[in-house]
């Protein structure tokens, strides 16, 4: 399955935000995932991403589907070093 | 509280944009050391910035912006509400005005990755402030969020807790405000137990150092500069209880 980060807004900036967009996705998104099945997440379209959303979003999708989760590459700045600075943990 | 010499000093500044110290004693009839006394005050009250070097040093007035918000942030007791252009009470609020500064940064700057690493820059520093200090403001809640983009300034401001305090909470050893500060900018936690992030203020100064950007954020008695490249904690003149952020790109 993909999620395109850009449905929850293009502007990712806010920890309540994020832990909002999670809560959604765990309830109407990841619900129908397959066992095994790859989670693909798309940044396409996000202008800005901060590690505060990130780390409510992405950090607790890696915790729930460790070995399934593949961000796709991006070229946005804002998420290339937010990413960079959450995967430093 | 500034004497009249400072007064004095300021008004001929603005008189004459920038001033050497030479003259500025000239003018007041007063000896450099004393001009020398006034301005390193005025320097540390965040009025006057300092340029050139020796034997060419000039001083000129820092922007109107950057005087109002440390005049509010440092204000002992509880200053004036803030214009409503200024003032965010809420994170709606901010939210809405940082959204807004996205499209006014890409009309500005004609450039889409700098305005978004700009705007990150600010969504992170402004979401700190709700983030550490809901429910726990000094006096005045929210935020203080002005900027002045022909000057390329952004100014961020809250009369919370301090970096200290949030951060004491976790890691209690913290002695004074230059080490939180330290904490803060190099270290891996969050002030907000139990989240165990706290890689806010990292992001920004990677962000500022890779573009090259100005940094002045101070808490307490400390002050961060990021400058060239180059990130130095100090112990500071001003104390500002909450936090102050000065952005120049």
């Amino acid at each position: 399955m993909r999620i395109e980060l850009q449905k929850f807004g293009k502007v990712l900036t806010s920890r309540p935000a994020g832990k909002e967009a999670w809560l959604v996705a765990q309830a109407y998104t990841l619900s129908d995932k397959k066992p095994n099945e790859k989670i693909e997440v798309d940044f396409t379209g996000v202008q800005v991403l901060t590690p505060s959303w990130a780390d409510e979003f992405l950090t607790q999708l890696k915790k729930s589907y460790t070995k399934d989760v593949i961000l796709l590459p991006s070229d946005n700045p804002t998420v290339k070093a937010a990413l960079e600075i959450i995967e430093k943990e | 509280m500034r004497t009249e010499t400072a007064n004095k000093i300021l008004t001929h500044i603005k008189e004459k944009d920038e001033i050497s110290p030479h003259l500025l004693a000239d003018y007041l009839e007063i000896s450099h050391q004393a001009v020398h006394r006034q301005l390193k005050k005025l320097l540390s009250q965040n009025l006057i910035f300092k340029a050139g070097r020796p034997p060419k040093v000039t001083y000129s007035l820092k922007p109107m912006i950057i005087q109002n918000a440390t005049i509010w942030a440092s204000s002992n007791n509880a200053p004036h509400i803030p214009p409503n252009d200024i003032y965010c009470q809420t994170r709606d609020v901010f939210t809405g005005r940082a959204d807004r500064l996205l499209a006014d940064l890409q009309r500005h700057t004609q450039n889409d990755n700098l305005s978004f690493l700009l705007s990150s820059v600010v969504g992170e520093i402004g979401n700190n402030s709700f983030d550490h200090n809901l429910g726990n403001w000094r006096d005045i809640p929210g935020l203080y969020f002005t900027t002045d983009l022909s000057a390329h300034i952004m100014v961020l401001s809250d009369r919370g807790q301090g970096i200290s305090a949030t951060l004491k909470k976790i890691k209690p050893q913290i002695k004074d405000d230059e080490e939180a500060l330290t904490t803060a900018f190099y270290e891996h936690l969050s002030g907000r137990a139990p989240e165990q992030r706290g890689n806010g203020l990292k992001f920004v100064k990677k962000i500022i150092t890779e573009n090259n950007w100005e940094l002045e954020f101070r808490s307490g008695m400390a002050l961060c500069v990021i400058k060239n490249n180059i990130t130095n904690i100090t112990k500071s003149n001003i104390n500002i209880p909450g936090t102050l952020a000065i952005i120049k790109f």
